[in-house]
C-alpha cells in the first residue's frame, strides 16, 4: 500500500491487476455470476403483457421457491435466433404458438413434451396439447364486430367481402398472425395447404376491391377499432372484451365456418444442459397447473387448458366457459393445416401475399 | 530523435485507438462482413441458408419489378424527406442563430423534446391526430372545410410528413454547429462591400455551412431509407420500403440470404446517394 502510495508500482503489478479488472469487466459483461451458474433458467418471449403476467403468475413464484434465476431475451420473431444456434442453443425455452413449434419442433429444435416429466401435462384437453407445446392458455380469434355501425348479423368470414363495410374492414399482417389467418381462411374457401389459389384470389378481391387495411400488431388493431376506423376485423376475443369493456361497441364472434384459437406456452429448445432442462420442465409442468392457469385468466381473459380448471372457473370468469362444441368450431380450421407444408413454402406464399394481394 | 519522438506518439496514438478499433472489428464490421456474406449462399427452407455459392438473391432483387419498385421507392421517398428536412432544418437554424440566448435555449430544447421519447410513440401520436375522429379532423369538420371526418392515415405522403418530423432535429444539429461556427464579421463586411442581404445568404453564409448541410443530409437520408415503424405505421398496404422488406425476410419468412442481399444493396444505394451528394457539394461550392 505504502509503495503505491509511494508512487513505487511495478510494470508487472500494472499488468496483474489491469488484467484482473479486464477479467472482471468481460465476465460482467457477458452476465456471468456464479448463482447463474448454478441454476437459471433462459426464456425467450416478446415482452410486453404477456411477459409480466408470465413472470406474475409462473416464472417468479417458481424462481423464488427453486431459487433458479430467470434471465429473460425479449423482442419478437426470435425463432431465427433458435435456428442460429442449433449447434449450440443457449436458451432454454421459447414462448411460441403451436404452428411455429410442430414446425421447429420437427426440425429437432425442440424438445418433445414428457408425461414422465411432466405430470400436469396429463390434465391439459387435447385440443390444446401438441407434441412440442402443451397451452397454458388458450385464445379463441374469430371476427370483431362494431355493434352500433353493423346492424345486420355477422355469421361468417364471408361478411369481411360484404360492399357495405368497404373501407371499414380490415385483415392482420403477415408477419405477425396474417399468415395464419389467411391459411385457415383459405381452407375455408376450399384451399389447402398446398393450394393457396382460393384464398389468394379472394383476399386479393378484399384488398383491392373492398379497401382492407392492414392491421400490424395487437395495439394498431385496438387503435383501429377503438377510434372506430374499421368495423369489421379478425381478431382475439379477450382483446375484444376489454375493447368493450372500455366502452367501445364491440362483441366478438365465431365465424361458422370456423374459428381460429392459438394456444400459447413455451417450447423446451434441444440440447441444453441436463439441469437446465429439468428446471425447464418443472417451470412448464407449473403452467399446466389448474389454479395458476385460473390465476393467469383472471389476469388476462383468456381461457384455460387444463381440463380441472376449464370445468370449475369461478363465477367471475363463466364468461369463458367453452362449450365441447365452441372448443370445436375453434379448431376446425387450424386442424386441417399442415405446419411443415407452411413452413417449406413460406417464403413463396409470402410473397404471394405481397405481390398479389397487397400489390393489387 | 524528432523522428523517434513521432514514431513513439504514432504508437501511442495507435495504442490508444486499438481497444476501440478491436471492438469496432469483432462486435461490427466482422459481424456485418458476415451478414452480407450471406447473400451469396442459397437460401434453404429447413436450414435457412446452405454455403452454397449463387447470385441468384441479386438476380431476383434486380430482375423482378416487384424488388424494383421498392428499391425505387425507398430512394425517392428518403430524397425527398432529406429536400423538405433540409429546407426546414436550414430555416431553423438560421433562425436559431439569429435569436437572444435565452429564446435559443428554449427553442433547441423544444426541438430535441421529440428524440426523448420513441419513434413508435411519436408514430402514434400522428395515428391520433390525423386518424378519422383525431384532432386535425376535428378541426376541419368545425371549420366547416370538410363535411365528415377525412381518411389522412395510410398513404404516402403522411409517411412522409412524419419523417420529415422524424428527421428534423438531425438535420438542425449539424447545420446550426457549421452556422454558429462562422466568422461574424463576415456578412458585416460583404455588406459594406455591397453585397445585398440574399447575395451574402447565397455567396457567403450558405457556402460556410456547407459541412453542416452535408453532415445533416447524409444522417437523415440514411435513417430515412432504413425506417421500418414510421413506415409500417402511417404507410398502409401499398407502401413497402427496404427497411421493411429486410424486417420481414429476417424475421418472418426466415430467408437471410435475400434479406441479406436487400441490406447489401440498401447499403450500397445509401453508399452510391452519399458520393454523390457529396461530389456535387464540393463542386457547387
Amino acid at each position: 500500500m505504502t509503495r503505491f502510495l509511494n508512487g513505487s508500482v511495478s510494470r508487472r503489478s500494472v499488468l496483474k491487476a489491469g488484467g484482473a479488472l479486464a477479467g472482471a469487466a468481460a465476465l460482467g459483461t457477458f452476465g456471468y455470476t456464479p448463482a447463474q451458474a448454478a441454476g437459471d433458467l433462459r426464456i425467450i418471449m416478446p415482452g410486453g403483457s404477456w411477459k409480466e403476467w408470465v413472470e406474475q403468475t409462473f416464472t417468479a413464484p417458481f424462481g423464488s421457491a427453486n431459487e433458479v434465476e430467470i434471465l429473460w431475451k425479449l423482442g419478437l420473431g426470435q425463432e431465427p435466433l433458435v435456428m442460429a444456434q442449433q449447434a449450440r442453443p443457449q436458451w432454454d425455452l421459447i414462448h411460441t404458438g403451436q404452428m411455429r413449434a410442430g414446425q421447429l419442433g420437427a426440425m429437432g429444435l425442440y424438445q418433445p413434451l414428457s408425461e414422465e416429466k411432466m405430470p400436469n401435462l396429463a390434465k391439459i384437453h387435447p385440443s390444446f396439447r401438441y407434441q412440442y407445446l402443451a397451452g397454458k392458455c388458450h385464445t379463441p380469434y374469430g371476427l370483431c364486430v362494431n355493434t352500433s355501425k353493423i346492424t345486420r348479423e355477422i355469421t361468417s368470414w364471408e361478411d369481411l367481402w360484404d360492399p357495405e363495410f368497404k373501407g371499414r374492414v380490415a385483415f392482420p399482417a403477415w408477419g405477425w398472425i396474417g399468415d395464419e389467418v389467411f391459411h385457415a381462411i383459405n381452407i375455408a374457401f376450399g384451399g389447402t395447404s398446398e393450394d393457396i389459389e382460393p384464398g389468394i384470389a379472394k383476399f386479393k378481391e378484399l384488398f383491392a376491391e373492398n379497401g382492407a387495411v392492414v392491421a400490424n400488431n395487437v395495439e394498431h388493431t385496438r387503435q383501429l377499432i377503438d377510434a372506430e376506423e374499421v368495423w369489421l376485423v379478425p381478431f382475439f376475443g379477450a382483446r375484444i372484451e376489454q375493447a368493450a369493456a372500455a366502452g367501445t361497441p364491440v362483441e366478438f364472434v365465431i365465424p361458422e365456418e370456423g374459428g381460429l384459437s392459438w394456444i400459447w406456452n413455451m417450447s423446451i429448445i434441444a440440447n441444453r444442459p441436463e439441469q437446465n432442462v429439468a428446471n425447464a420442465e418443472a417451470l412448464l409442468d407449473t403452467t399446466f397447473e389448474a389454479e395458476r392457469q385460473i390465476e393467469f385468466a383472471k389476469l388476462t381473459g383468456y381461457p384455460p387448458t387444463n381440463i380441472d380448471a376449464m370445468a370449475n372457473l369461478p363465477a367471475e370468469l363463466k364468461r369463458l366457459e367453452l362449450s365441447d362444441s365452441d372448443v370445436e368450431l375453434l379448431g376446425k380450421l387450424q386442424s386441417q393445416l399442415d405446419p411443415m407444408t407452411l413452413f417449406a413454402y413460406r417464403d413463396q406464399y409470402a410473397e404471394r401475399w405481397n405481390k398479389e394481394v397487397l400489390g393489387a | 530523435m524528432s523522428q523517434q519522438s513521432s514514431r513513439a506518439g504514432g504508437l501511442f496514438g495507435a495504442a490508444l485507438m486499438s481497444p476501440i478499433g478491436i471492438l469496432y472489428l469483432c462486435f461490427l464490421l466482422l459481424p456485418i462482413g458476415f451478414f452480407l456474406s450471406l447473400s451469396f449462399f442459397t437460401y434453404s427452407a429447413q436450414q435457412m441458408y446452405v454455403a452454397e455459392p449463387t447470385l441468384d438473391n441479386y438476380s431476383r432483387l434486380i430482375f423482378d419489378g416487384y424488388y424494383r419498385r421498392i428499391i425505387y421507392d425507398t430512394i425517392r421517398v428518403s430524397l425527398v424527406v432529406t429536400v423538405i428536412t433540409l429546407v426546414f432544418g436550414y430555416a431553423l437554424a438560421y433562425f436559431l442563430t439569429r435569436v437572444k440566448s435565452t429564446w435559443r435555449g428554449i427553442m433547441m430544447f423544444l426541438i430535441i423534446a421529440p428524440l426523448m421519447t420513441g419513434v413508435i410513440v411519436r408514430t402514434y401520436g400522428w395515428i391520433v391526430l390525423l386518424g378519422t375522429d383525431g384532432l386535425v379532423n376535428a378541426i376541419l369538420v368545425w371549420i366547416g372545410i370538410v363535411e365528415r371526418p377525412i381518411s389522412m392515415l395510410g398513404n404516402e405522403k403522411t409517411v412522409i410528413v412524419a419523417l420529415v418530423h422524424i428527421m428534423l432535429p438531425y438535420m438542425v444539429f449539424p447545420i446550426f454547429s457549421s452556422l454558429v461556427a462562422q466568422d461574424p464579421h463576415l456578412v458585416p463586411a460583404a455588406s459594406t462591400l455591397g453585397a445585398k442581404p440574399l447575395r451574402t445568404f447565397f455567396e457567403v453564409t450558405l457556402p460556410l455551412s456547407r459541412s453542416g448541410i452535408v453532415m445533416g443530409s447524409v444522417i437523415v437520408f440514411t435513417m430515412t431509407s432504413g425506417s421500418i415503424v414510421t413506415v409500417e405505421l402511417l404507410g398502409g398496404r401499398d407502401m413497402t420500403m427496404m427497411g421493411q422488406l429486410i424486417y420481414q425476410l429476417i424475421l418472418s419468412t426466415f430467408n437471410w440470404p435475400l434479406g441479406a442481399a436487400v441490406a447489401a444493396l440498401l447499403v450500397l444505394c445509401q453508399f452510391i446517394m452519399i458520393s454523390y451528394y457529396f461530389r456535387k457539394m464540393r463542386r457547387a461550392y
